[in-house]
């Protein structure tokens, strides 16, 4: 029974492992921090599937598990230097991907540059737009994970979208 | 197309940040090896286990417990028909089932055989208290109530069925046995208010035996009530309509 449960969570972490890092990187632009946070999560899971707990969507599970510890690490890096945060956004409790975090990231140019005009969307876009094209996610799952209707998500998506095309130039005027 | 085509480019390099095999591994270790594995211990309740496996399956949960309620249900109306006045499921069948049963009885012929049964009960039921001396005043007061209502109900769904009988002429042979059933009743009535009458007299259990049984026959009574209702009208010429 164990064992069923210790294979079936090693699938799991095979393949949102590095989704999961990966979302967590590019929000705390720290590698060791995402790493933590990605541990974390699994951790979570592991925790559940032994309680027999039931999961009805392993991936939802682990991005929501992720986006609230983000949350949780930025409030708790907020009482420590209240300064520094306040003057960054924080609607949902993120900051915008660090600059020079992403330049000295192994990344193409045109991911390079997508994720940069990503950051500079509205927090209430950002993060509909970073799950559905990065991890190729439906909008009932970015709403489960953001805690919306999926029905407000794809209105979050559609206005992103927009917003996105417009400053990153994939409107066709060759702002780029 | 030319720009969706960059979206998807830039998706796919964002889609390479990966964790090294190094930090996948050991990130899976300390996953791993960080929550004591649970022993399996057998669980006192035999029970319990059972239940946990059923409330997994929503479907067999809500199964199981709407056949509980209506398993409950069916319990409580047979055993409140079984219940003796002064016991507390009594009012239940007083009260809502005899009340519910005379609704789902629809004509007026369906349901007078019911109420006709219904004036009767109260006499039995008061015998029955007799016999095993539970027969207090409260008590005496409600039955002397109950066969007095329950025969206006009755005297009711007949008066219901008259009209529309008296429509039809061949109908009329009916109307001497009508009157006798109303006769019938009146005298239940009548004689369960003697009955109460004679409530100080010493020989009460003496009376009801005797003079209950043989002057009022409630089960020759109820025999021709069904019988009627059972051959229904005779028409002219004898033939019967059923």
């Amino acid at each position: 029974m164990k064992e069923d449960r210790a294979y079936k969570f090693e699938k799991i972490y095979q393949n949102e492992s590095d989704a999961i890092f990966r979302f967590c990187l590019i929000r705390v632009s720290n590698r060791e921090q995402a790493l933590d946070i990605t541990q974390e999560a699994f951790l979570r899971l592991w925790q559940s599937m032994l309680e027999e707990k039931e999961i009805l969507n392993d991936r939802a599970f682990l991005f929501t598990i992720a986006h609230h510890l983000i949350i949780d690490w930025y409030r708790k890096k907020k009482s420590i230097s209240l300064e520094n945060v306040m003057q960054k956004e924080g609607e949902l409790g993120y900051d915008r991907a660090d600059e020079t975090f992403v330049s000295n990231l192994e990344l193409g140019a045109e991911g390079r540059h997508l994720l940069e005009k990503i950051s500079e969307l509205t927090p209430v876009c950002r993060y509909p737009v970073y799950l559905r094209y990065a991890e190729n996610m439906s909008p009932r799952e970015i709403g489960v994970i953001l805690g919306i209707s999926a029905n407000v998500a794809s209105v979050r998506l559609n206005r992103g979208m927009q917003e996105l095309r417009k400053i990153a130039g994939y409107d066709g005027n060759g702002k780029i | 197309m030319m720009n969706d085509y960059r979206l998807n480019i830039g998706a796919g390099d964002i889609q390479k940040i990966k964790m090294s095999p190094e930090e996948k591994k050991s990130t899976l270790e300390h996953v791993l090896s960080s929550l004591p594995s649970p022993e399996h211990v057998p669980s006192p309740d035999q029970f319990y286990p059972l239940f946990k496996k059923i409330r997994k399956n929503r479907f067999v949960y809500y199964g199981l417990m709407s056949c509980l309620v209506i398993v409950i249900c069916v319990e409580i109306i047979l055993a409140s028909n079984d219940s003796s006045f002064g016991s507390f499921l009594y009012p239940l069948k007083a009260n809502i089932i005899e009340q519910v049963r005379s609704v789902l009885h629809f004509s007026p012929g369906d349901k007078a055989p019911s109420e006709s049964k219904l004036p009767t009960k109260p006499l039995i039921e008061t015998e029955t208290l007799i016999n095993q001396n539970n027969l207090d005043e409260p008590k005496k007061d409600t039955l002397k109530i109950l066969p007095d209502a329950q025969t206006k109900s009755l005297a009711g769904s007949i008066n219901e069925s008259r009209p529309k009988l008296s429509n039809n002429e061949e109908n009329d042979d009916q109307t001497p046995s009508r009157q006798t059933k109303i006769n019938d009743t009146s005298r239940t009535s009548e004689k369960s208010r003697k009955f109460h009458q004679a409530d100080n007299a010493k020989d009460t259990k003496e009376y009801t035996k005797n003079s209950f049984r043989k002057l009022l026959d409630p089960e020759g009574w109820v025999k021709r009530g069904d019988d009627f209702l059972k051959t229904g009208p005779k028409l002219k010429g004898g033939e019967v309509k059923h």
